[in-house]
């Protein structure tokens, strides 16, 4: 991989689900070490985005490229061990496992597991745990975790891959105002090791607080890329995405249109 | 007498695979042990105990798929069959077999319904619940109604057959030792002792190894696994593979016990022994190690002290319909309900939580 | 094919949709695969049979008998005990299913034995001809039943309020429940029509073919093969499923490679279509969720 070349490049990736296009020719590159947000109202194709990228669903057309190396196509588990890991918006801890459990199966078989022994996976697990502040919970069945706890323990388990990617699929969703402090706090020493970053959001302010670069999504297709505060001033944006109530909260639309 | 060394087994391996003090679970597992080498000194028909073993045996195959990886199989008897016409194929004397002794075929047998095993999981395992479920009771059926019309398969260009199954009529197998019964009795005792010890010994190894954790995530929620680096596929068929091949391992052992492998539903491929295995690990515990043991075992005590009330015939699988259906009333998950945790007094409260549990 | 394979392909389907019907339903609304299913069908088998022996009575006539019967039994089944785990993982609720055949099907060694048993009235031999072509009067009339049946249940589901209220349960159970429904006197409705069904199969089953208790566990395979064919939780998508499977049956029943009969392997090969059809459409050749 030559310098300056980016992390991850989606060209054209689209999806279609029957006759209707759930992302349609959507093109954007992660640079190395950057945290680039992607935003786009509910049904606007972010988590089937992550889902291509993920491997999860192939895509109808486009590449995925990942480090130079084609992805679109390969297998969920070829992409994790090659370096990208997830987390689901609707958390899955696997139940049964433990908390200490649960990250140790990403330190088993991400990026790093080919080399890790059992041991070796729960030593790395512990590291992991320490860095999401889930110590205290280690040998806890996993799904007593309440939702905050819950939504760290997906970080963790993603985190134990060791991951050059990290895709977070609304990792904030249904936390309260300092739980997600904290989680930025997080985002920003997960980031400060080398991650790059790649997160869906709902709440603005982590991405204004945590984001180098935005790609909006609307309808399935791209509708701005740039700075935060560049794309969040772009009217399309505002009339696509952050809908009535925050243009009129910012004076930048007119207060008429009755909610739906 | 086997029902007292049955309770008593029962009693030692909850303990062992319980929670308890560390001395007293490496104590009642060698208490466990002990006994397992005196029994036969102490119970004047060690066929009972030999039975119990290698229905331990096949349900720790069927632990692995089902328990461990959460794939529902119904048609382990096909698995257990096979093992026993690998079996018997390899030992007979007749046209179409090799003659091979006994203590050689038997490693050799667990790996036919292995490789059988890969060719159906590589297209099963692409199902989920119900439809994986009642695939694989298909496969029981199927493979058994095969097995009724195969007489001898060879290669072209070779005058000798490959292999003979000899259609409905079976294969019979030599006997095992020119010496008398007891001491045959005694070999087969102890071979399916070392065969239940090695099953519960692979489980703890699956139980801490990557691979079994593999497994684990796989049931909880296979496209987070996957997405985590594990290979489904993969996983899930070697779970399956690995699964037949202990209970073809079992299947094995019961062909040289019987004399004779035959195509039809009270011989080697019995259909009953694919809810047999499957109860034995809910009475158990699910995708446990000990499950298996202890499922065997509790089972074979209802069932002896069955056969002391009522006789054996007819009237046992009729209690033992009854029996299933309590059980899943009343314990679906088994007897590590009261193992780990719990239990006491609260007993017949559980029992109680567990019926409401689910009601609509 | 040949003429006769087709119409004893087409007799044949019609029944063995009748098989599926009840199978396909409760699987759809309850989400249970039933494998008691098999041993109801042999309790309606059983019961035309000594109404018959002892009584002399008409096999057709004791079809809403053993209709009733069966009805009754499942409606007790359904409330007094399955319905305790109806939130249950799928584990459970199969193996309960799976201990009420089997405490069924050995209670029905004991209490029936083990001897063949078959239904012969007078007429039983009594064919139509058409052309080379023999159809059997008795069967013709099973079928008839058979198809009368599944066009009742059809316009009930579709037509009724509690057919309704039994599709709307099958679609969101929760949903339903807000609605005002009984969930759990709807789910003992319909596993006691999808039981009242079966015993309706088992008379009929009866005048076809002679049995044991041991000659009903194949049953279930071959509901869920009518439902895989036909598509889950449709009351038309049995008759289909029953119609491809009868005609399948049949064509590899009387087909000979060299000197080979195929019809000894037919479990096996009908096995393995049903698992290619799996393979290729997991839901099933029509399927979808739910019921329609």
């Amino acid at each position: 991989m030559a310098r300056g070349d980016p992390l991850l490049r989606v060209v054209d990736a689209t999806r279609f689900y029957g006759g209707v296009a759930a992302v349609e020719g959507v093109s954007f590159d992660v640079q190395p070490g950057e945290i680039l947000g992607l935003i786009g109202p509910n049904g606007a194709g972010k988590t089937t985005l992550v889902n291509l990228i993920s491997g999860l669903t192939a895509p109808s057309r486009g590449h995925i490229l990942f480090q130079g190396r084609a992805l679109a196509g390969r297998p969920a588990h070829a992409v994790g061990r090659a370096g990208i890991a997830r987390t689901f918006q609707v958390v899955r801890p696997f139940q049964g496992l433990t908390v200490r459990e649960n990250v140790a199966v990403g330190a088993m078989y991400g990026r790093g597991g080919a080399t890790r022994n059992a041991a070796q996976a729960f030593a790395h697990a512990d590291s992991v745990l320490a860095q999401v502040n889930l110590t205290a919970r280690a040998t806890d069945p996993a799904e007593s975790l309440p939702i905050a706890g819950r939504k760290r323990l997906e970080l963790a388990k993603a985190l134990a891959m060791d991951p050059a990617l990290l895709l977070l699929d609304e990792a904030m969703a249904g936390l309260r105002g300092t739980e997600i402090d904290e989680a930025m706090a997080l985002i920003r020493r997960i980031h400060a090791t080398g991650v790059t970053i790649l997160i869906i959001e709902h709440v603005m302010k982590v991405i204004q607080g945590v984001c180098d670069r935005v790609v909006v999504l609307d309808y399935g297709r791209k509708i701005a890329d740039g700075p935060p505060a560049t794309v969040m001033a772009d009217p399309a944006v505002i009339q696509a995405y952050l809908g009535r109530r925050y243009a009129q909260a910012h004076g930048l639309a007119p207060a008429t249109e009755p909610s739906a | 007498m086997n029902l007292v060394i049955l309770i008593a087994g029962l009693t030692l391996s909850i303990v062992t695979a319980g929670r308890g003090p560390v001395l007293w679970r490496r104590g009642s597992l060698a208490a466990l042990a002990l006994l397992a080498l005196a029994a036969p000194l102490i119970t004047p028909n060690p066929l009972t105990l030999t039975a119990v073993y290698i229905a331990g045996a096949a349900a720790a195959g069927w632990n692995i798929i089902g328990g461990f990886t959460g794939y529902a199989a119904f048609g382990q008897a096909a698995f257990f069959g096979l093992g026993g016409y690998a079996t018997a194929v390899l030992v007979a004397r007749s046209a179409g077999s090799y003659g091979v002794p006994a203590p050689l075929a038997l490693p050799v047998a667990g790996l036919v319904p292995a490789l059988i095993a890969v060719l159906i999981g590589l297209v099963v395992l692409r199902l989920r619940g119900h439809y994986f479920a009642i695939a694989t009771l298909g496969i029981g059926i199927a493979v058994r109604e095969l097995v009724n019309n195969v007489d001898c398969v060879g290669v072209p260009g070779l005058t000798k057959p490959l292999f003979c199954l000899g259609a409905a009529g079976g294969i019979i197998l030599p006997p095992v030792h020119r010496s008398e019964v007891a001491v045959t009795n005694l070999t087969f005792y102890f071979a399916a002792l070392g065969l239940l010890a090695g099953g519960t010994a692979a489980l703890w190894l699956l139980n801490r190894s990557k691979f079994g954790y593999g497994l684990r995530a796989i049931r909880a929620n296979e496209e987070a696994a996957a997405v985590m680096g594990i290979q489904t596929t993969r996983f899930k068929v070697a779970a399956f593979a690995a699964g037949a091949a202990l209970t073809g391992f079992a299947g094995g052992l019961q062909a040289l016990i019987n004399g004779s492998v035959l195509p039809d539903q009270s011989s080697i491929f019995d259909p009953y022994r694919s809810l047999e295995v499957i109860l034995i690990c809910l009475i158990g515990g699910v995708g446990t190690v000990w499950g298996p043991v202890i499922g065997a075992l509790l089972l074979y005590a209802v069932q002896e002290a069955l056969i002391g009330l009522l006789g054996s015939g007819d009237w046992r699988p009729v209690f033992f319909g009854a029996f299933v259906i309590l059980l899943i009333l009343f314990l679906p998950r088994g007897l590590q309900q009261f193992t780990t945790g719990g239990g006491g007094r609260r007993t017949w409260r559980t029992l109680w939580r567990n019926l409401t549990a689910n009601r609509v | 094919m040949s003429l006769q394979v087709l119409v004893n392909g087409l007799l044949l389907g019609g029944m063995l949709g009748l098989v599926g019907l009840g199978f396909s339903l409760v699987w759809g609304i309850l989400n249970i695969v039933n494998l008691a299913h098999s041993a109801l069908i042999m309790g309606g088998a059983y019961l035309t049979f000594y109404l018959f022996d002892s009584l002399h009575l008409d096999p057709f006539l004791s079809l809403p008998i053993s209709m009733a019967v069966l009805f009754a039994m499942g409606y007790t089944l359904q409330a007094g005990v399955i319905n305790w785990v109806m939130r249950a993982p799928l584990l459970v609720t199969f193996v309960l299913t799976f201990g009420f055949e089997t405490l069924f099907t050995s209670l029905g060694r004991v209490l029936f034995t083990g001897d063949q048993r078959a239904v012969t009235p007078a007429y039983n031999a009594a064919a139509l001809l058409v052309g080379d072509m023999v159809i059997n009067w008795m069967k013709l009339g099973a079928f008839g039943v058979a198809l009368a049946l599944t066009a009742g249940l059809g316009a009930f589901m579709r037509y009724t309020r509690t057919g309704n209220a039994i599709r709307a349960v099958g679609m969101d159970a929760d949903a339903a429940r807000l609605m005002g429904v009984d969930v759990a006197r709807v789910y003992a409705l319909t596993y006691a029509i999808s039981a009242m069904v079966a015993g309706a199969a088992g008379t009929l089953l009866a005048m076809w073919y002679s049995f044991t208790p041991d000659s009903f566990g194949i049953y279930n395979i071959r509901a869920f093969a009518v439902v895989v064919l036909g598509g889950l939780g449709s009351v038309p998508g049995a008759l289909i499923g029953g119609l491809v499977f009868g005609l399948l049956d049949q064509t590899i029943a009387s087909a000979v490679i060299g000197d080979f009969q195929l019809g000894a392997l037919k479990e096996a090969l009908i096995f393995l279509v049903l698992v290619a059809v799996l393979v290729v459409r997991p839901n099933g050749l029509l399927g979808r969720e739910g019921y329609r």
